[in-house]
């Protein structure tokens, strides 16, 4: 899970604070939270990651060591299982773990197709793991 | 370490004008920038520096002014250049009057005592701090002092009797056992045991020898002014100082007889005058890059279009066209191909601020599920569930009808995700999937790519 994602699901578990209030409770740069969140490539600095740690109650190395990891890795897993029409099998941080066909993905979540022909659709930012299965 | 201008122009034995020349400064300039009443330019400096063949970091920026005395003009420096060490100041001051001359009259005009025409310094009475002294600066019947003191010392203390200005003073400037005076009678030396006198009748060397020179005048052979100035300054060759320019030693040539050709100013000045309102030459539109007819080719197989149809739309081949023309070639196209897409889904999406917010895929699926009014099972990150059917939602909450007859609004942030029994009509198929939903995954990685 990247900085980005593991961020958002930190704020949801901390009530849902909005991105403004987590800016204004850590000093990060209005503006900056958001795009930590939600881009790709990694923002920030150690001193803001840190800052969110003790906001958040976590090790800042919960953060820091996410940083090489970026959203796309889940967006090009995504996309890998739809070009290869391979069932992806994603580790939730609920401990649930659910198998299926990409249907669509988008910023926030993706659409799978379960076994069972149920449809789920899961928030990117509660998939701690993910990997594609063989067809 | 930075010298004055003035030192420098000394140590090169240049006048100002020929440093004015040299540069391609303004002479005025020179001497202001010398009396240190204008700092040097940065322009300047380098001028300066070029025509004196030094560094610029040789050159103070804001020169102290040079101190007040008989030598002015390209004389060398008494001081800093002859003597073979800091010349001593001690206790027998060297004089500076009696008959020293500055001028080209070999006669005369003198910094001295004994001139009668010649604008004095002192005339006789005290100047420059010195007390009873009777003479200044050089002038008058000797005995002044430089420095102070009684009026026989000179230029530093003690009871020497030579003196800058005055009579028959001991004094050495620099040291040895000369007698020498700046002025007078003296045989003082600058440096060695030479008997120099700066003055009349001195036997004096500059730096030692035996040069009877002497650097003033008198009856001295040589004068400082004019005349015939045979030789001195020790052991060195001495620079004739008679204002003949003809009679020079050769000098390195200035920068616009070298055979670089004219300096700067000179350019400038051959430089022909610019024309009032001049136009400028436009450049030329350069022919269109290759990328751009690469990429012109594959819009245009995009567009299914012939030569024919590019020669009717461009009014040329594509190997014809410049930059321009290109670059407006490739915008029409793309516009092209924008209007033959299809469009896209309704619903369309303003771009969401909060990072939580129903994104473009979820937007359409959602309004579809509440169509069908479809049963949805929430699970939130706490871990509690909800069941319902969805009665709407906004980019960040969903409102669901419980099987109670209760609505529950649910903040996105807290879902961790949802499943949909979905309509038979509208279940994807597996075989339907692959397609569209490889195009989907595609644009949403393309999308966030552009976040």
């Amino acid at each position: 899970m990247s900085t980005g994602d593991y961020l958002r699901y930190l704020r949801a578990m901390k009530g849902g604070p909005t991105p403004q209030e987590v800016e204004e409770a850590t000093g990060v740069k209005a503006g900056d939270y958001r795009q930590m969140e939600q881009r790709y490539r990694a923002i920030g600095s150690e001193e803001e990651l840190a800052s969110l740690a003790a906001y958040y109650q976590v090790p800042a190395e919960e953060l820091t060591s996410r940083v090489q990891w970026t959203r796309k890795a889940l967006s090009a897993a995504l996309v890998e299982a739809v070009e290869q029409d391979a069932p992806i099998r994603l580790e939730m941080r609920s401990g649930h773990t659910v198998t299926g066909k990409v249907q669509w993905s988008d910023l926030g979540s993706a659409l799978l197709l379960l076994d069972n022909g149920q449809e789920m659709v899961v928030q990117r930012h509660m998939v701690e793991r993910w990997q594609l299965v063989e067809a | 370490m930075a010298l004055d201008l003035w030192q420098l122009r000394r140590q090169k034995r240049m006048t100002i004008d020929e440093l004015a020349r040299a540069a391609g400064v303004h002479p005025a300039l020179i001497k202001a920038y010398e009396l240190g009443e204008r700092s040097i330019p940065e322009r300047d400096l380098e001028r300066l520096a070029g025509a004196l063949e030094i560094d610029v970091e040789e050159i103070k920026e804001l020169s102290d002014p040079p101190p007040r005395g008989p030598s002015r003009s390209a004389a060398p420096s008494t001081q800093e250049e002859d003597a073979p060490a800091r010349p001593r100041y001690d206790s027998t001051a060297p004089r500076y009057d009696s008959g020293s001359r500055y001028s080209n009259d070999p006669g005369r005009s003198s910094y001295g005592n004994r001139s009668n025409d010649a604008p004095r310094y002192g005339e006789g009475r005290p100047s420059y701090g010195g007390g009873e002294s009777r003479s200044g600066f050089g002038g008058g019947e000797g005995r002044s002092s430089y420095g102070g003191g009684e009026g026989r010392s000179g230029y530093g203390s003690g009871e020497g009797r030579s003196s800058y200005g005055g009579g028959e003073g001991r004094s050495s400037y620099g040291g040895g056992e000369g007698r020498s005076s700046y002025g007078g009678e003296g045989r003082s030396s600058y440096g060695g045991e030479g008997r120099s006198s700066y003055g009349s009748e001195g036997r004096s060397s500059y730096g030692g020898g035996e040069g009877r020179s002497s650097y003033g005048g008198g009856e001295g052979r040589s004068s400082y002014g004019g005349g015939d100035y045979n030789r001195g300054y020790g052991d060195r060759s001495a620079p004739r100082y008679d204002n003949d320019r003809g009679a020079r030693p050769a000098r390195p040539p200035y920068r616009q007889d070298r055979p670089g050709g004219p300096d700067r100013m000179d350019r400038r000045m051959d430089r022909p005058p610019k024309k009032p309102g001049g136009l400028k030459r436009r450049p030329q539109v350069a022919p269109a890059r290759p990328s751009q007819l690469e990429h012109l080719k594959i819009l245009l197989q995009q567009l299914d279009m012939s030569g024919d149809d590019l020669l009717r739309l461009a009014g040329k081949p594509l190997s014809m066209l410049n930059r321009k023309e290109a670059s407006h070639l490739l915008t029409t196209c793309q516009e092209m191909i924008a209007e033959r897409k299809p469009e896209r889904p309704k619903g369309k999406r303003q771009r969401p601020y909060l990072p939580e917010s129903v994104d473009e895929h979820e937007l359409v699926y959602l309004t579809q599920v509440q169509l069908d009014n479809s049963p949805m099972h929430l699970t939130l990150f706490n871990g509690s569930t909800l069941e319902g059917t969805l009665q709407g939602f906004s980019p960040y909450a969903l409102t669901l009808s419980t099987n109670g007859g209760d609505e529950i609004t649910v903040q996105k942030l807290a879902i961790a995700f949802y499943q949909v029994t979905p309509a038979p009509e509208r279940a994807a198929t597996p075989e339907a999937a692959p397609e569209a939903a490889a195009e989907a995954a595609a644009e949403a990685a393309a999308e966030e790519d552009e976040s």
